[in-house]
């Protein structure tokens, strides 16, 4: 059976199908949390994003244009909703505190210095920067689909990306993470 | 500092976007330029570490909890748009109306063809008697003459025209002083339906009897005099202008020609 398009879901939930809202979840939840984790390190408040996440994208469904793709307007929740939890509860984790992350997390995900360095060196980032760089390595969308989820130009895309790989460089060159090679 | 497009270069190698003739010249680039070397290897570092995190993102299951925290519906306030927008012309609103106003269109055009005009029809001559005739299709009727007299104390014209049904006389007198107008007819086949003073002074009067009709003018006044025409054969109408007594003009009109 092929699989159903997006926006052909996103119609019938709001004819009011559930299942099909579960088919939508099922196909980004994963996606949604690995970005919001990605922004956060913290488990806990990334599952707890996802879900509002999800009840958000839910509840403004009538406002969802069926000219852009679910998923970039997805992401835009997702990027707004976590900034936003952050500016509000300032849950930045330092390169120091990174060691003293709980033991499940780094038990599960085999996570290695390298990857704390990275985590760190993108906190520090500005949220702009931020958000194109994950949207651009973590989930390897192209820059038109980018600057539809970020609601700018491709070209302020292009832009934006060669300032933000130049910092990002900047900030892990002072977290040392070229020099362990 | 390392050029702008080696460094988009750069990124369209490290994420497989060149063809084997541009990686050769990047690789050739790089040779020459130590400081885009470094980058080339710092961003290859962070690529395979972003690489390996994204790998990691652990399995969630997390439909139960958010289908249990949804309210019942997404939002009553929005009707949910159409996939597929439909045509214009298939929407039966506007079919609809486009048929009301076309219904609308003819009916106004059968309207003004079929009912004021009425050409063919004629009224049969007995509905016409003791009512006052609508002379609306005078200008339908056939023309007898139109009768112009001229001298320097009165001016008068005599238009008469005629359909099957009716006689009509359109009577325009101009005087200075009293002059008398008298239509004769023969009364076996006309008879006075109607006499109108269209515009008249107090002066002036128009009478009518079984077979003539007799005008008494001062100054400017226009009459019209309608007769029933009882079998359509032909016949003259006499037209005399008299002044003190005496015929001043003296013609006769036929109608029914044949």
């Amino acid at each position: 059976m092929i699989p159903k398009d997006d926006n052909e879901l996103v119609y019938e939930v709001l004819q009011g199908s559930r299942s099909s809202f579960e088919v939508l979840i099922e196909r980004y939840q994963k996606k949604i949390y690995g970005m919001i984790l990605q922004m956060t390190d913290d488990r806990e408040m990334a599952k707890d994003l996802t879900q509002d996440v999800f009840i958000k994208a839910y509840t403004s469904l009538a406002r969802f244009n069926f000219k852009y793709r679910f998923f970039s307007w997805l992401y835009r929740i997702a990027l707004n909703e976590t900034i936003n939890r952050l500016k509000n509860r300032r849950h930045f984790i330092s390169l120091d505190k990174a060691g003293d992350l709980p033991d499940e997390n780094q038990g599960q995900n085999e996570v290695t210095e390298p990857d704390l360095r990275i985590k760190a060196a993108l906190r520090d980032l500005k949220d702009s920067y931020r958000s194109v760089i994950l949207l651009k390595y973590y989930f390897g969308l192209s820059y038109g689909e980018i600057a539809e989820t970020l609601e700018i130009s491709p070209a302020r895309v292009k832009d934006r990306l060669f300032n933000a790989r130049l910092a990002l460089r900047d900030k892990l060159n002072e977290k040392r993470f070229f020099g362990n090679d | 500092m390392i050029d702008k497009k080696l460094i988009e270069r750069i990124h369209e190698g490290l994420e497989g976007n060149l063809d084997a003739a541009m990686k050769q010249q990047l690789k050739e680039q790089l040779a020459l330029d130590p400081e885009a070397a470094a980058y080339y290897r710092d961003w290859q570092k962070i690529g395979n570490t972003i690489l390996k995190t994204r790998e990691q993102t652990p399995e969630i299951q997390l439909e139960k909890e958010i289908l249990n925290r949804l309210p019942m519906e997404p939002t009553a306030s929005k009707k949910p748009e159409p996939l597929i927008r439909p045509n214009i012309w298939n929407m039966p609103a506007f079919r609809y109306s486009i048929v009301f106003i076309a219904g609308i269109f003819l009916g106004f055009l059968a309207f003004s063809f079929l009912v004021p005009g009425n050409r063919t029809s004629k009224a049969p001559a007995i509905q016409l008697k003791g009512a006052m005739y609508d002379s609306r299709n005078y200008d339908q009727m056939t023309t007898a003459d139109n009768l112009v007299f001229e001298n320097a104390m009165v001016k008068a014209s005599f238009d008469v025209r005629y359909s099957k049904s009716i006689v009509e006389a359109r009577i325009t007198f101009s005087s200075l002083y009293p002059v008398q107008g008298v239509i004769l007819f023969d009364y076996n086949s006309l008879q006075v339906m109607n006499v109108l003073n269209v515009s008249v002074n107090d002066q002036s009067s128009i009478s009518a009897s079984s077979n003539f009709v007799q005008i008494n003018n001062s100054g400017n006044n226009q009459y019209v005099v309608q007769l029933l025409n009882k079998n359509s054969l032909p016949h003259q109408i006499s037209i005399k202008i008299m002044q003190n007594e005496v015929p001043i003009y003296q013609n006769a009109v036929m109608v029914n020609k044949e």
